[in-house]
């Protein structure tokens, strides 16, 4: 009889571990604590936000009104000059910077700022671009708005407000969003983590 | 069975299978004790709660910086006693704001084309102190995952009223013929009265 043995402590073996199996892949969030989870871009997307609309683009004695100089100034990838904003402006994005420095997050983490609303009313929501002929905010489909969409962002020219790499297909992305009054017009900042 | 170590063939298995029977009963045990739905508190509904609490105060700061919070507070059609263009307590569809009222194109801007629901009431005092609520837009009973923002400000006696256009009217707050919903909380000096106006957010 002892000549089971074997076979009797494999079949054993094998019920208990796929129970173990089982149970570990049925269960969500047993081994979350462990895994790498989009943590650190929750506050880091919510944070930038904040700093953004009630610091660097406004003036922080009147939040969530942005002001055009800071607010072109921030998404102008040369230098601003000497515009008083309350972010980084020495953050030369043409010569090597990136937007991390502007908003002075480590520079591991990927960012994407973006301001959006609907401003000709047509129902679509698309990001804003300053037409600089003009001095006025339009939608980035919009004619006016030639020089920024062909990325010619030196001064002077119009200022499409977007800024950074475009948000991961892959990975957990974080949004965080604020309203603001940019002009005279609603409208959205949207910063994404990931 | 029988002989030297007999019965004890299947030892292991029996161990392995009451072993996979314990686990899997704890489990079974751990799901019925707690319902998990998508609107149980995690970090990432918190996270939601943030954003939706930030953009509620961003409207409001806009609003408050563009004057249409008290624009709003006394938007009150002396004839018919109640908000312009509305037989009832406060507003309740989208779209039918009238042109006057900023603060409702601002609320559907921001919230209702993200199936966002909000609820907007107005606080104020009565002489003797108690504190009364009057609906300004209402959608609804909010969920437990809805946040509020609010913002102080003072009516004083001679704040006018406003038309449905959003300009001023002739008459202030404190006209007897004005009818006004909210008493003068201090008759003896020039304020009328403190108001908070209250914005609640939720995800429908």
């Amino acid at each position: 009889m002892r000549a089971q043995t074997t076979l009797d402590f494999a079949i054993g073996m094998s019920v208990f571990l796929l129970a173990v199996v089982f149970v570990f892949t049925f269960v969500p969030g047993v081994l979350e604590p462990f895994e790498a989870g989009p943590q650190e871009e929750t506050t880091v997307a919510d944070r930038v936000a904040s700093q953004l609309v009630q610091a660097s683009m406004a003036d922080p004695a009147d939040p969530y009104v942005l002001g055009l100089p800071c607010t072109n100034a921030f998404f102008n990838v040369t230098t601003p000059g000497d515009a008083e904003c309350g972010f980084d402006h020495t953050a030369d994005l043409t010569a090597g910077d990136r937007l991390t420095d502007r908003v002075g997050v480590t520079d591991r983490q990927r960012v994407q700022v973006t301001v959006e609303a609907d401003v000709d009313g047509d129902g679509d929501v698309h990001a804003l671009c300053f037409d600089n002929d003009d001095k006025k905010i339009v939608e980035v489909t919009d004619s006016e708005c030639g020089e920024a969409v062909d990325d010619d962002r030196t001064a002077d020219t119009d200022v499409l407000y977007t800024l950074g790499d475009s948000p991961s297909d892959t990975q957990a992305v974080v949004t965080a969003q604020r309203t603001v009054d940019v002009d005279g017009h609603t409208a959205t900042v949207v910063v994404e983590a990931w | 069975m029988g002989g030297p170590g007999g019965g004890r063939g299947q030892a292991h298995t029996l161990e392995g299978v009451v072993a996979a029977l314990l686990l899997l009963a704890s489990l079974v045990f751990a799901l019925q004790s707690t319902a998990v739905t998508p609107l149980s508190a995690s970090t990432s509904s918190q996270h939601i709660e943030n954003q939706q609490e930030s953009m509620a105060d961003g409207v409001l700061s806009i609003a408050a910086e563009e004057g249409e919070l008290l624009t709003a507070v006394v938007y009150w059609d002396e004839s018919t006693e109640s908000l312009h263009d509305i037989g009832g307590g406060g507003y309740a569809n989208d779209g039918d704001y009238p042109s006057g009222f900023v603060l409702g194109d601002l609320l559907t801007e921001s919230f209702s084309e993200r199936g966002i629901a909000y609820n907007v009431w107005i606080q104020y005092r009565t002489p003797s102190g108690e504190q009364r609520e009057r609906r300004l837009a209402y959608r609804g009973v909010p969920s437990d995952n809805a946040v509020t923002v609010s913002r102080v400000f003072t009516v004083y006696d001679d704040t006018p009223l406003a038309e449905a256009d959003g300009t001023d009217d002739s008459l202030t707050v404190s006209d007897p013929g004005a009818n006004f919903y909210m008493p003068d909380s201090s008759p003896s000096t020039d304020t009328y009265n403190t108001v908070r106006i209250e914005l609640t957010v939720w995800r429908m």
